[in-house]
């Protein structure tokens, strides 16, 4: 009988146990699951840097960013172990004259849509890197977006984009506000 | 007495200006030096003299350029995206064309002569065709030529860099000269490759 009376509450305190296990494991899951689905909604492509000349302590380097998800993202920054500091930067090229501008906003990413940054674009710029990077070289970068969080992607570096259509890029034209028309006395 | 001065000096301001006048209207040669019109040969002014300093740290001026046609690009070294692009780009078209444009020169002129000296064109360089000749020179020399190539340079200072930091906003195309020194085309930023190509073949048998 005392057994009977110990056991069953062994039993008990073993059932609480292993529902409480369960509910862990099943909330962890479900938490997980969330956690890559945002992640996944955007996808990295196309990643590559530059070549540095000799001496330079600073280059770009390009991504193409895909956002599958239901909500909009936002790259919010960029770092890599070999630059010192990493800004995200737009160059344009209006009436011949090539501008470049910090965008301290970041970037976003509509939901199905697309940003692919190119030369004479968007960019990813690297300034303070001891070592100049070398064709050939692969480059660890993390990208900080708002919503699916730190994601990390190798920038593989040379010379010129892969494929023919590597100027310009298509982000929905977004509103970055160039001046346009601004006076200047250049060629055409 | 002082009135007689006066008018004496107005009829000589009245010659010179009727000179002067007369000058311009008859004389090819002095239009073009005070006006810039190129003669009237339908080609736009630009370009002209200038005198810089090469990566090598040797006084260059136009002249030396005369002779053969020539494909300048201005950009600096500071410049993360567009210039090294371009360089690239410049280095992979005389890879291409081969033999086709030995005859011509390539030279990178530096919009930001503070920051790239010689040496650190020299240096810049080394990552690009080594035909491609560097120049620079004091700011008043640099700014010299961008004026008479229409070539627009504007410093602009970056907002969070540390130690006055700054870009510098500059006309994007490559300037295709003949082997007289006149201006004979340009190659856009971002224009087909095939075009390039077929710029420069031009600029190489006709220019």
């Amino acid at each position: 009988m005392a057994r009977a009376c110990c056991g069953s509450g062994a039993r008990d305190w073993f059932a609480a146990l292993t529902g409480s296990l369960m509910a862990l494991l099943i909330a962890g899951t479900f938490a997980a699951v969330a956690d890559s689905a945002s992640e996944e909604a955007i996808a990295i492509e196309e990643a590559w840097a530059r070549p540095m000349p000799t001496g330079r302590e600073l280059g770009a380097g390009y991504v193409t960013l895909r956002n599958a998800g239901d909500i909009a993202d936002r790259l919010v920054a960029a770092s890599t172990p070999r630059a010192e500091r990493t800004e995200l930067h737009e160059t344009t090229v209006i009436d011949d004259v090539m501008r470049m501008r910090p965008l301290d906003g970041g970037i976003e990413i509509e939901p199905g849509g697309s940003i692919e940054m190119a030369p004479g674009g968007l960019h990813i710029m690297f300034l303070g890197v001891a070592e100049p990077f070398s064709a050939g070289e692969r480059i660890e970068l993390r990208l900080e977006f708002e919503q699916a969080g730190e994601r990390t992607v190798v920038l593989e570096v040379r010379a010129r984009p892969n494929g023919d259509s590597h100027h310009g890029n298509t982000h929905g034209d977004a509103d970055h506000g160039h001046a346009h028309g601004e006076e200047g006395d250049h060629a055409h | 007495m002082s009135l007689r001065k006066l008018r004496i000096f107005l009829w000589v301001s009245v010659a010179f200006v009727a000179g002067l006048s007369l000058a311009l209207v008859i004389s090819d040669d002095v239009r073009e030096r005070i006006l810039h019109t190129g003669g009237g040969e339908g080609v736009a002014a630009i370009g002209g003299p200038f005198e810089l300093v090469d990566h090598r740290g040797e006084t260059v001026t136009h002249e030396d350029f005369l002779g053969q046609p020539a494909v300048y690009f201005f950009g600096f070294t500071h410049c993360p995206d567009i210039c090294p692009t371009t360089l690239f780009e410049i280095t992979s078209w005389i890879q291409e064309l081969g033999e086709e444009v030995d005859d011509l020169r390539f030279a990178f002129v530096t919009v930001d002569p503070e920051r790239d000296g010689p040496e650190v064109v020299a240096q810049y360089l080394q990552a690009f065709d080594e035909r491609i000749v560097g120049l620079t020179g004091t700011p008043e020399q640099v700014s010299a030529m961008a004026e008479n190539w229409r070539v627009y340079v504007r410093k602009v200072p970056l907002e969070d860099g540390d130690g006055g930091d700054y870009t510098v906003d500059h006309t994007a195309s490559v300037y295709l000269m003949d082997s007289d020194g006149r201006f004979f085309g340009t190659i856009a930023f971002g224009e087909a490759d095939d075009n390039a190509l077929a710029k420069l073949r031009r600029l190489a048998q006709e220019g």
